[in-house]
This record gives C-alpha cells, sequence and structure tokens, in this order.
C-alpha cells in the first residue's frame, strides 16, 4: 500500500481518540479504538430514499427512479451469486449484521466479539459483489410488500409520513423510503445494478470501526476488498424546494385508540458552510429540548390541563448534503389541534420574551451528557460518527461547540426557524373521531 | 465480572458491580410484589404519581429542572411481570462523578429517596388528587394504546389465553384503574413502602461499601417488612391447545403462537440451557429455522422468531403475515418444530445459534445496562450471573439435550389477528 495518511485526533475532556485513515482512491475509514468485548464496523452509503434523480455511472443523462430503490437494493445486497444468504455467512462467524436505509444514506453494520477480520472482509466483498436476479427480486417484492403493510398500520409511522408529504412539495424527503407496493413492483435487475455501480464506489462511501481495531489491519482489508477509483462522486439531482408548506393540516383514519398527531416546523435557509451547520443542529437540541421537554412550561401546562397524558418526542431533523431540515414533535391528544394552537401561542411568546438563561443552561447540560454518554458503546460511537464523516468535521467539534453557545444563539435560532407559517399540524384519528374531547 | 452483594438493613440490599470503564452510571431500587387486581392496578399507578413531585421539588417541573441540573440524569419508573409476581421500582442512569467533578450519585441517592419515602402530598396528608386522576388517565390512555401496536397486542392476548387463571394471565383493565380513589392509592404506597423489601443494583465507578453507606443513610429500614421477598415461578402446565381469533381493519395479521416449555424455567440446571439452545435454533436469528423457512424460503412474512419466556417457561412464536397465509405460516412453524424435535439440526443452525448466544453473552459487560439486566433478574433468583459461566454451560450442550429439550415443547395456545384491510382515508 502507498500513500497511507493516518490522522489522529483527541480530545482530553471526554478522554476518547479516533484516527482517520486516507488511502488513493479508497473510501475514507474511520478506526475508534476502545477496550470493550464487542467490536462494531459499519460502511456508510451515501445513497438514500431521496437520491431518486440522478446521473448513472458511465452515462451523460439524468435518470429517475421508482421510490423504495434504496431500501429496495439494501435488502437485496444480503444475497451473494451462489444464491447464498450472507446473513448465514455472518452468523458463521459469530457476527450479528443488519442494515438501514434513510433519506440520505445506507448503512451496513455488524458487530462480533471474535472473528472480525474476517466478517470485516465478508461485509466488504458483500458490498462489491452484488448479484440481482429476476426471481430473487421477485421474491423481496413479496417481503418488502410485508414490511410496507406493517408501517402502513402503524398509526404513529402514518402520522410522521403524511406530515412529510404536507410540509414539502417536490422533494423526495416527502416520500416514505421503503416506497410502495406499486412503485417496488416496477423494480428491476437492470435498475438495482445501475444504482449500485453509480453509489456504491469509494469515493461515496466511509467506513467506521470502533473496538478491539487495528487502523493498519483495517486499511489492508479495505485495500485488499474495494477497487481503488479515480471516479468522484455521484451526480445527484438538486430539488429546489419551495420555502412555504405545502399544506397546513393532514388527517388520515386508523385502527388508533386516541388522536396521534406530529407537528413539523420547515425551514429551507440551510448554510452552505457544514460548521454552521453542525451549530445550527446542537442549537435545536437545546432549543428543543427547552420548549417541548417535561421541564418545560408548555409540557406542564397541556399535561396538568389533560390534554396530553404521555411526554412529547422530539427531534431536528436534517442530512449532511443541505436538502432539508425540520423539526417534528410528536404525542397524542383528543384535541390535537389545540395541542397545536397551544404550541404555537407558547413559541411566539417566548420568540417576543426572549430565552431564560438558566433554563439554556441547563438545555446544554442536557446536551453535554448525550454527547458524552454517547462514547459508552462501540455501536453509538461508531453511528454517531457518520454525520461527522459525511460533513469532513472532527467529532469532538459536537462537544467543543456545544460549550460555546450562547442563550443568544438560541433566540436568532428561535427567530429565524420558528416561523408562523411554516407549522404544519398531521394528524391520524380513529375511524370515527369528531375532534371532540373524551374524558375518561 | 466483580458482582458483591452488601445488607443495607433487614429490609434493603445492594447488589453492586464496580467498574470504571462507563461514563453513564446506573442504579436500581425494584421491590417485588403480588400480582393480581387486588393490588396490581394500584401498584402499577403509585410510582408514576411519586414521580410527579416530592418535599423540596413538589412540582413535577421543579423535579424535572433538577435532574436536568444533575447532568440529564433519568429516573424512570417501570412496573414488570416477573414470573407471576410483579416487580415495580426506579432506575436512574447518571454521569459518573469522575467525568463532570460533581457528586451526582449523591443527588441522585437523594432524589430516589425523596421519590420513594416523601413525595408531594396535600394538607391532609394523601396523594394529590388532581396528579393521581391525571396518571389515571395516563394509565388509561396506556392500556387503550395497546391497540396501536398489533404485535403487542396480539403477544398480550396469546399471554392470557395461555396462563388463563394465573396471575400471569392477568392484565390491568381500565375499569380497575378508573376505581382508585387518592385515599386509597395513598394507602396502598404506605403499606408497600412500610413493607416492601427494596433490591438496589448499581454499576458504576464507586465502591460497593460507598454506595452502601449513602443508601444506607437515604433509606432507613423499612418498619413492617418481614425480609427478603422472593419472586414466585410457576411455570404454565400443558393443556390442550385453544385458538382465538379477532379481526382489525389493518394490513398485516399478526399470529401468536404459545407453547409450554415441558415446565422448564429459570434456573442453573443442563436442561434449562438446552431449552435456551433449542429456541435459539428454533427461531432466534436470522439463520434460525423459522426466519429461514418462513420469512426467505417461502416468503410468508416480513419477521417471524421466537421468544423464550424463562420465568414462565413459555416459548413464543410470532409473525407478522398476510391473511391468506395464515395455514400455511402455521403448518410451517409445525413443521419446524418437528425438525427440531427430530434431531434434523445442521452443523450451520447449531454453530449459527451458539456463536449468537456466546456473542450476545459476551458483550454484557460492554454496557452498564445490560449488566443491570442480566444480573439483576439473576440475583433475584440467586442464581449465577456471570455471562462466561452462562456462555460454558451453553457450550455443553449436545444435540441430544437439544431433541430432548425439543420433545418437551408443546402448543397450547394461538391467538390470530386478522387484517381487514387498512382504512386509508386521507382528508387534507
Amino acid at each position: 500500500m502507498t500513500e497511507k495518511h493516518i490522522t489522529w485526533f483527541e480530545s482530553a475532556t471526554l478522554g476518547e481518540r479516533y484516527c482517520r485513515i486516507t488511502l488513493p482512491g479508497l473510501p475514507a475509514i474511520y478506526v475508534f479504538p476502545k477496550d470493550l468485548t464487542n467490536t462494531h464496523a459499519l460502511a456508510a452509503i451515501k445513497y438514500g430514499s431521496i437520491d431518486r434523480r440522478f446521473r448513472p455511472h458511465g452515462r451523460k443523462d439524468y435518470i429517475e427512479v421508482p421510490d423504495g430503490v434504496a431500501h429496495f437494493l439494501e435488502h437485496r445486497m444480503f444475497t451473494d451469486k451462489d444464491g447464498r444468504d450472507v446473513f448465514e455467512r455472518f452468523a458463521a462467524l459469530g457476527a450479528d449484521a443488519n442494515a438501514y436505509t434513510s433519506y440520505d444514506r445506507t448503512i451496513y453494520h455488524f458487530n462480533c466479539t471474535e472473528n472480525f477480520e474476517t466478517a470485516f472482509g465478508l461485509l466488504l466483498q458483500m458490498l462489491t459483489h452484488p448479484y440481482f436476479s429476476a426471481e430473487l427480486v421477485e421474491r423481496e417484492q413479496g417481503i418488502i410488500a410485508q414490511e410496507i403493510g406493517m408501517y402502513e398500520d402503524d398509526p404513529g409511522d402514518v402520522c410522521y409520513q403524511n406530515l412529510l408529504s404536507a410540509m414539502y412539495h417536490i422533494h423526495p424527503v416527502r416520500v416514505n423510503v421503503c416506497g410502495t407496493v406499486e412503485s417496488i413492483s416496477r423494480i428491476t435487475p437492470e435498475l438495482l445494478y445501475d444504482c449500485h455501480s453509480t453509489f456504491y464506489s469509494a469515493p461515496n462511501m466511509v467506513v467506521i470501526l470502533c473496538g478491539r481495531v487495528d487502523p493498519e489491519s483495517v486499511a489492508r482489508i479495505v485495500a485488499e476488498n474495494i477497487p481503488a477509483t479515480e471516479a468522484g462522486e455521484p451526480r445527484r439531482f438538486w430539488y429546489e424546494e419551495p420555502a412555504e408548506v405545502a399544506g397546513r393540516r393532514v388527517t388520515a383514519r386508523r385502527q388508533v385508540s386516541k388522536p396521534v398527531f406530529a407537528i413539523g416546523v420547515k425551514n429551507t435557509d440551510i448554510s452552505p458552510d457544514q460548521t454552521t451547520r453542525l451549530k445550527e443542529q446542537l442549537l435545536h437540541r437545546i432549543l428543543n429540548h427547552m420548549i417541548f421537554a417535561a421541564s418545560g412550561e408548555l409540557y406542564n401546562s397541556l399535561y396538568d390541563q389533560g390534554l396530553i397524558t404521555a411526554p412529547l418526542a422530539y427531534s431536528y431533523e436534517a442530512v449532511p448534503s443541505g436538502g432539508f431540515s425540520h423539526v417534528v414533535v410528536t404525542g397524542a391528544a383528543w384535541l390535537p389541534d389545540e395541542v397545536f394552537r397551544r404550541t404555537q401561542e407558547y413559541i411566539s411568546a417566548l420568540r417576543t420574551r426572549g430565552i431564560d438563561k438558566a433554563d439554556f443552561e441547563r438545555g446544554r447540560r442536557v446536551l453535554l451528557s448525550r454527547i458524552i454518554s454517547q462514547y459508552d458503546s462501540t455501536e453509538r460511537t461508531a453511528h454517531a460518527m457518520i454525520d461527522s464523516a459525511f460533513r469532513g468535521l472532527d467529532i469532538f467539534d459536537e462537544q467543543l461547540l456545544a460549550e460555546e453557545l450562547t442563550s443568544e444563539d438560541a433566540e436568532v435560532l428561535l427567530r429565524k426557524f420558528y416561523k408562523d407559517d411554516k407549522f404544519v399540524l398531521s394528524v391520524v384519528c380513529p375511524p370515527k373521531h369528531t375532534n371532540q374531547r373524551k374524558d375518561n | 465480572m466483580d458482582l458483591q452483594e452488601i445488607k443495607i438493613s433487614h429490609s434493603a440490599r445492594l447488589w453492586a458491580v464496580r467498574t470504571r470503564k462507563f461514563k453513564k452510571n446506573v442504579l436500581s431500587m425494584t421491590a417485588i410484589l403480588p400480582l393480581g387486581p387486588e393490588t396490581t392496578p394500584l401498584d402499577l399507578l403509585f410510582p408514576r404519581v411519586l414521580m410527579r413531585g416530592i418535599d423540596g421539588y413538589p412540582e413535577n417541573a421543579d423535579l424535572k429542572k433538577r435532574l436536568e441540573t444533575l447532568y440529564d440524569t433519568r429516573i424512570r419508573e417501570g412496573c414488570s411481570y416477573f414470573g407471576d409476581s410483579l416487580k415495580i421500582g426506579f432506575t436512574a442512569d447518571f454521569l459518573d462523578d469522575r467525568v463532570v467533578e460533581s457528586p451526582i450519585l449523591r443527588g441522585v441517592v437523594d432524589l430516589l429517596a425523596g421519590i420513594w419515602q416523601r413525595p408531594a402530598l396535600d394538607s391532609n396528608r394523601i396523594l394529590r388528587e388532581n396528579e393521581v386522576n391525571l396518571a389515571k388517565r395516563a394509565l388509561c390512555d396506556s392500556i387503550r394504546a395497546e391497540i396501536n401496536n398489533t404485535a403487542v397486542y396480539a403477544a398480550n392476548r396469546c399471554r392470557e389465553i395461555i396462563c388463563a387463571g394465573e396471575p400471569y394471565g392477568y392484565s390491568v383493565a381500565e375499569d380497575e384503574v378508573e376505581a382508585i380513589t387518592a385515599a386509597a392509592l395513598t394507602e396502598r404506597y404506605r403499606q408497600v413502602r412500610n413493607s416492601a423489601f427494596l433490591t438496589f443494583f448499581y454499576v458504576g465507578s464507586k465502591p460497593a461499601g460507598e454506595v452502601a453507606e449513602l443508601l444506607a443513610s437515604a433509606f432507613p429500614p423499612a418498619p413492617d417488612c418481614p425480609g427478603v421477598q422472593p419472586p414466585v415461578l410457576a411455570p404454565t402446565p400443558a393443556a390442550a391447545p385453544v385458538y382465538k381469533e379477532v379481526s382489525m381493519p389493518v394490513s398485516q395479521a399478526k399470529l401468536v403462537m404459545g407453547f409450554t416449555a415441558g415446565g422448564m424455567v429459570f434456573s442453573d440446571i443442563p436442561d434449562y440451557y438446552a431449552m435456551c439452545l433449542a429456541t435459539e435454533i428454533f427461531g432466534g436469528t436470522t439463520s434460525s429455522k423459522l426466519f429461514v423457512n418462513l420469512r426467505e424460503r417461502l416468503s410468508l412474512c416480513y419477521y417471524c422468531g421466537a421468544y423464550y419466556e424463562n420465568l414462565k417457561g413459555i416459548i413464543y412464536v410470532s409473525s407478522g403475515i398476510d391473511t391468506q397465509s395464515k395455514e400455511a405460516a402455521r403448518a410451517e412453524v409445525l413443521a419446524q418444530l418437528d425438525e427440531l424435535r427430530a434431531g434434523r439440526i445442521t452443523p450451520a443452525e447449531l454453530d449459527a445459534a451458539l456463536l449468537s448466544m456466546t456473542n450476545t453473552f459476551r458483550q454484557i459487560e460492554d454496557s452498564p445496562y445490560s449488566i443491570l439486566s442480566f444480573c439483576s433478574g439473576r440475583a433475584l433468583l440467586g442464581l449465577d450471573c456471570s455471562p462466561e459461566n452462562f456462555i460454558k454451560k451453553i457450550k455443553r450442550v449436545t444435540l441430544e439435550d437439544i431433541k430432548k429439550a425439543a420433545g418437551k415443547i408443546t402448543l397450547k395456545s394461538e391467538f390470530f389477528l386478522a387484517a381487514q384491510g387498512g382504512e386509508a382515508v386521507r382528508d387534507d
């Protein structure tokens, strides 16, 4: 191997260190040594459900593929050219393998307590030796149709998916990662090969390992199993999503005991700078906690008046590529419109009166605790590393930036982000619900 | 793993694992209570009310802010069935003192003691009626919300059938919760506080003796406690199979089959380890007989697996299928069980199951939560708490042992949730 560069990053505050290995034409490799029994390894492909329009490898024109291809491809990668189930091969090594697809990524991962190098080699071979046949594609359509059915029965999933379709006009984040039964019926082996050759290439992936791992061995295994290439990253279509929301309210009916709701706040004003985006992400985590957590005024007034009976779930969602960002808050309530109105009212009042410094400092402590404790687990460490790797940033920047944030920063973000016309409400009701309060 | 037991008083003990590996530590506090309609509705409810405020932090917001000040310390109340007993308590996770150079553990112990012994009361020294009513509403909501997760709904219905007439087969009903008054709840809470034996479990960097001292000064002995109250473990007996079916307007049907495991419950004898391994081969991994055949070969389901409820000697097989595939799925589950009983187990199936279990149990010491989860149940039953010993015993199991264990697995109940088709109505 020539021209291998190993750069070490260290955080005395966190008591952690990791290295990045770069080899010409090969994926960036991140190794986090940790003295735990299990080792976690993952390959992160920068390819997800939102990549439905792109220029295939070796071609000049853009194509558009049916929804759900990235997820379908992930499922199919676990059968080799001899028709064998690769899960069984991992299992034979004592490795527990799995994968998942999200908006902008497909992640293949395993953990093991022995046979690490062999399992790691198997993972990389699996990713670089795809096999798709008409028979296997047809069988997978049946399995994924079952998976889609399972999500269709989950009122929370339906509520969330409807929210996205109401927030976004054209951006593919509005579509279910799995696609639909109809869209996956149009998937062919040829299409899967096109997507694989375009996205499953060295410049478009990163490899991350955490545990009792030797960086030199890892670099050798990557070089042995992944073909080096001088090709750049794939060409993806950039969707010009309008700033305004597509719809303010959407409802559906399902077998559910009580209406579930999701409130979304959309944002298209996304900075081109990765460090700024990271700062905003951290600020959102503090701000969301201050607004929606069980310690806050909003939650306690909703609970005390019987409008909700359980904590709200909340998150800030964005992708390193900058395609979209939004906040989602979910819960259950007999009067979801009232909860929505009270939420908007509370945030509007907060924008006017400003952020309490003591509240902000407690929110910062919560954030720091969560950053610190993620390093307790090889799996959490490796998966937390993905965003930083995609962004080209040092993961330890999270803790440093979190320490520097101020309540004034939070106020600026509050005013910029939480605008009234960017709020959307999605509700899933029981079949005969008429939006009236039911007293228990 | 260095597990120490220390007696705190005649009504409390501590199990502690000292380790400096983690930045997060855990401390749990549990009590074992009877399971049944006389007390369980009350016992599910009062911990929720206790979490709403204590002396010094009487409002929920105050208590939650105090937890945030302790660097996002989380204290959760929990109730679960433990064989034919109910296990209630609280689990705290918090940053190790040395990570933030602050006495977090002392703060956590103080809060746990406040929650258990000094909840916020009204002027009549009763749990606040408004908080009780809100907690009742929340508990009723969660009972009703079972329907939102059809896999859980189907599993609970199967449990009720397979253990009909046993405490474990009991499920709290909404009307039982609605009938509770603040006075009755306060009386039950005081009865439990004054008589329950508390087991604490700690995983963190402090020496066990230091933790025990903190707990001893924060938790005075319970005056009416008779001593250790062991859980009731009674395997569910075999009986003629019972089948039940309901239908709902959902897209995916659920099939849950309940098998008795020949009376084999949680223990340290070789037959127990044989049953664990048999279940793993049957449906515990993606290389198991159920997964490979029902999903990969026959495309009958998205998921299909087996789970050994070792406190009752039950093996559940759960799957999500199309309604019209029910008979094919049932037949295949039983066919694969026959394969297991006949000892038709390939070396690959056996190796995959052994490796999977070895991998899982070796990793137990990689997380304070998995240490807590693995050891606390075993410690309550007086069983060996060493993951390494578990692995050694599993590796001694032979094909003959597995065949013998599988021969005891007998179908007792089936619950089928038929899918009528989801209502895809959407109005904007």
